[in-house]
């Protein structure tokens, strides 16, 4: 067995489990009904790879976020995972990973899946921390087609 | 009379193949999944042991399989797929989520044999720090158990690494299987495999 970890791990676990089904309703909520404040999901410098196009900052994020047809996701498969402390600095990071379908207008169904990376960050609004995208990797499955 | 909003019809993004942020990162990870690889599909996967933190966690999932589970032909993963969606019981989250490398690869030695065809290979770098670089690969393997027939699969897996050596050293694995498609099944396996490496035992990090 590894050395003991300073948390435990059932309890990080337990607590990634409920942090990212919270995130996933809020997220795909805002993707395809309040496309405008997405990018508040994001931080700063976070990096979202979409389809194998790279997109960086907070700014071109909300631009490309605009440019997407609306949109109608339906999530079919949850999972998580804390992210080790030995990779993240000791910040409190969690690891994503969604698959389902979606509707863009004027496009056929598509299968996706999505990974996110979310850490814990201050928030100048609110005493407790809030949890921001670091990175975004999104592909339909069938994208070669 | 009407009224001027007729505007062009959104359109989505091109779909690109891989990202991988720098060439010096691409070299990292074609190494890094050469090696992996061929341990995995060697049938015999306890080397893996030597590319995992000691801290490492491991989960695999599936599709929410709506219609005719058994027609789709991933009972292997079933029980093992860990979907928070259709899963609401806190211990059985816990259990389904392996730890530690010992029980990562115990783990993963027990799916099933496997050939993976490495041309098929898409990656998208997530992220990378000095502490940190994150990835996703997806592609087709084949299974190898199969007893009259292969069955053939797509994969999207995350893994995220820390720095170890001249190589990586896995602390987050999450596999996400599901059948492949005609298509998919089709193009599988058509450019030439790659030169197997001349050392008999790859390792993973130096």
């Amino acid at each position: 067995m590894a050395a003991a970890a300073p948390v435990d791990f059932r309890a990080q676990v337990d607590q990634s489990c409920r942090y990212s089904e919270e995130f996933v309703n809020i997220y795909y909520d805002c993707m395809d009904k309040k496309r405008r404040t997405l990018m508040r999901l994001y931080l700063d410098k976070a990096t979202l790879v979409w389809n194998g196009n790279a997109v960086s900052g907070q700014d071109a994020l909300g631009e490309f976020f605009e440019s997407l047809p609306s949109s109608e996701f339906t999530v079919h498969t949850l999972d998580c995972q804390p992210v080790h402390e030995q990779a993240t600095q000791g910040q409190t990071t969690l690891l994503v990973v969604t698959a389902g379908s979606v509707k863009f207008e004027g496009n056929k169904q598509r299968y996706f899946n999505q990974n996110f990376l979310l850490t814990a960050q201050a928030s100048p609004n609110s005493d407790q921390p809030v949890w921001k995208i670091a990175s975004d990797c999104f592909r339909f499955q069938d994208w070669a087609n | 009379i009407g009224f001027d909003l007729e505007v062009a019809p959104a359109t989505l993004p091109p779909c690109k193949p891989s990202y991988f942020c720098s060439e010096d990162i691409k070299n990292i990870i074609h190494c890094f999944l050469q090696q992996y690889y061929s341990i995995y599909d060697s049938g015999n996967r306890q080397p893996l042991l030597d590319g995992y933190h000691d801290g490492a966690t491991f989960s695999l999932s599936i599709p929410f399989i709506t219609q005719n589970p058994s027609k789709s032909s991933l009972g292997e993963y079933q029980k093992d797929s860990r979907n928070l969606k259709r899963m609401k019981d806190p211990t059985t989250r816990f259990r389904l989520i392996k730890h530690t490398r010992l029980n990562v690869v115990a783990f993963l030695n027990e799916l099933p044999k496997t050939q993976h065809d490495i041309a098929s290979f898409i990656v998208d770098v997530n992220t990378y720090t000095a502490t940190l670089l994150a990835f996703t690969v997806s592609g087709v393997f084949k299974e190898m158990d199969g007893k009259s027939r292969e069955s053939y699969r797509a994969f999207s897996r995350v893994f995220i690494a820390v720095p170890a050596g001249n190589g990586l050293c896995i602390v987050n694995d999450e596999l996400f299987v599901r059948n492949a498609t005609t298509e998919e099944i089709r193009r599988a396996f058509v450019a030439p495999a790659p030169t197997p490496s001349s050392s008999p035992v790859p390792t993973l990090s130096a």
